[in-house]
């Protein structure tokens, strides 16, 4: 009974490991390829490491692009998206749940 | 002054106030708690959608005066063969990618509702997908469907395969690329969904149903299927609709040169393509609420079949 039951866990584990490999492997890929030289990327058939990780192409890419000012954009977008639709969801939500109210059931079912 | 206090009748005390009084202050406090949601919704959705309406019965000239054309619009959609090849494009890839994705999902789903261990970790992974930006994860796609350098291809060489798979360019193959992305996408998403669900399920019904002698087979047919209902309608029917408006994917993955284009593109491409390339709003409008059209008869249909066909519908 015991060993019956580690082949089973043995077997979910080998099953959500060959998943979860599916669900990594294009982001390892892409981290890989952006330490890759241009002739080493698209080489055939593909090589899987850069021979030596090209940390330049970080850099390139950080001088072509305002990238401070796109993580500043970012960041403001979020907080208020964040703030704004969780204060209004949840004041909504609190009304059509707790409130009574005419024309309640008719916003609700009109919204959702 | 004492005796006259107490003879004060009930509703003159202050601080309270009549049931109507309290009901109008009520209704006032509702509207004012959803006044935001709803103006919100009235500017981003419904106006919108009734601009579109009206849009696409005019025909719409670069220069942004328009005239009014009735039904035309439709009437051309409705010959337009590249409308109806985007309609069962749009099709196909809704038919094949829900189907597939909400069994996997439920799939492994199941197998992390199990006693093991780093079911966290496994967690964590199959939901990465969800969290990177859509135009990125079509890229890093795009570049392993690559026919001459990309890892699929050598992989499936590695294997024993050995014919090139133009995954992008051939007209035949490209929207089962598409299928592929969109099911490697939204599988962890809809995963947790129905893992919280499963959650719920209390774990006496499995225990009585080892006692009663049923095997894992049954104890999933007869007692997680339908108490996972709810979950799997509400997964259904987002990602039916999802999948019916699908565009990021198409767009980022296939260069407008590409051949295979006509074969893969979805309404809301082509409706893209010809309200902002094209510059023909009307057409392209006419397209947009043909497509809101569809969704709502298919989330009805859902709705309905919901209704009649589970009785442990929680009406909550």
């Amino acid at each position: 009974m015991q060993t019956k039951m580690n082949k089973t866990t043995a077997l979910i584990h080998i099953v959500l490991i060959i998943g979860s490999l599916l669900m990594v492997v294009p982001f390892l890929w892409m981290v890989l390829t952006s330490g890759k030289t241009i002739s080493e990327s698209t080489q055939i058939p593909p090589q899987i490491f850069p021979e030596v990780f090209q940390i330049e192409n970080y850099k390139a890419v950080w001088n072509s692009l305002p990238f401070v000012s796109f993580y500043i954009n970012t960041g403001l977008m979020i907080v208020f998206r964040v703030l704004t639709s969780t204060l209004f969801s949840a004041m909504a939500a609190f009304a059509v749940a707790k409130l009574d109210f005419p024309g309640k059931n008719t916003v609700f079912s009109a919204s959702s | 002054m004492m005796k006259s206090d107490v003879a004060i009748p009930k509703e003159k005390t202050v601080g309270t106030v009549t049931p109507a009084q309290r009901k109008r202050k009520m209704a006032l406090w509702g509207w004012f708690f959803i006044a935001p949601t709803l103006i919100g919704l009235l500017i981003l959705n419904v106006i919108p959608l009734f601009q579109s309406l009206y849009m696409s019965f005019q025909s719409v000239s670069t220069f942004g005066t328009s005239t009014f054309v009735g039904l035309d619009n439709y009437l051309k959609m409705l010959q337009d063969p590249e409308f109806w090849q985007s309609l069962k494009n749009t099709f196909f890839y809704a038919g094949i990618q829900v189907p597939i994705t909400i069994i996997l999902s439920l799939f492994f789903a199941v197998l992390m509702n199990t006693k093991i261990k780093a079911v966290g970790l496994y967690r964590t992974i199959f939901f990465l997908p969800m969290i990177a930006a859509p135009a990125a994860v079509a890229m890093v796609w795009r570049w392993l469907f690559n026919s001459e350098y990309g890892l699929l291809n050598a992989v499936l060489d590695k294997l024993g395969y050995s014919g090139n798979i133009l995954w992008i360019t051939d007209p035949e193959v490209a929207i089962w690329s598409i299928i592929i992305v969109g099911i490697w996408t939204n599988v962890g998403y809809n995963m947790i969904l129905l893992l919280a669900g499963l959650k719920e399920i209390p774990k006496e019904y499995y225990e009585a149903a080892v006692v009663d002698g049923a095997g894992p087979l049954k104890q999933f047919f007869s007692i997680t299927l339908p108490l996972l209902s709810p979950q799997l309608f509400f997964v259904s029917v987002t990602s039916v609709i999802g999948a019916l408006q699908v565009f990021d994917i198409i767009f980022m993955m296939f260069d407008r040169t590409n051949l295979a284009l006509k074969s893969t593109q979805s309404l809301v491409y082509m409706f893209f393509n010809e309200s902002f390339v094209l510059n023909d709003k009307g057409y392209g409008s006419a397209i947009a609420i043909s497509l809101v059209l569809i969704i709502m008869a298919i989330t009805g249909i859902q709705l309905l079949a919901q209704k009649n066909g589970s009785p442990t519908t929680r009406s909550e």
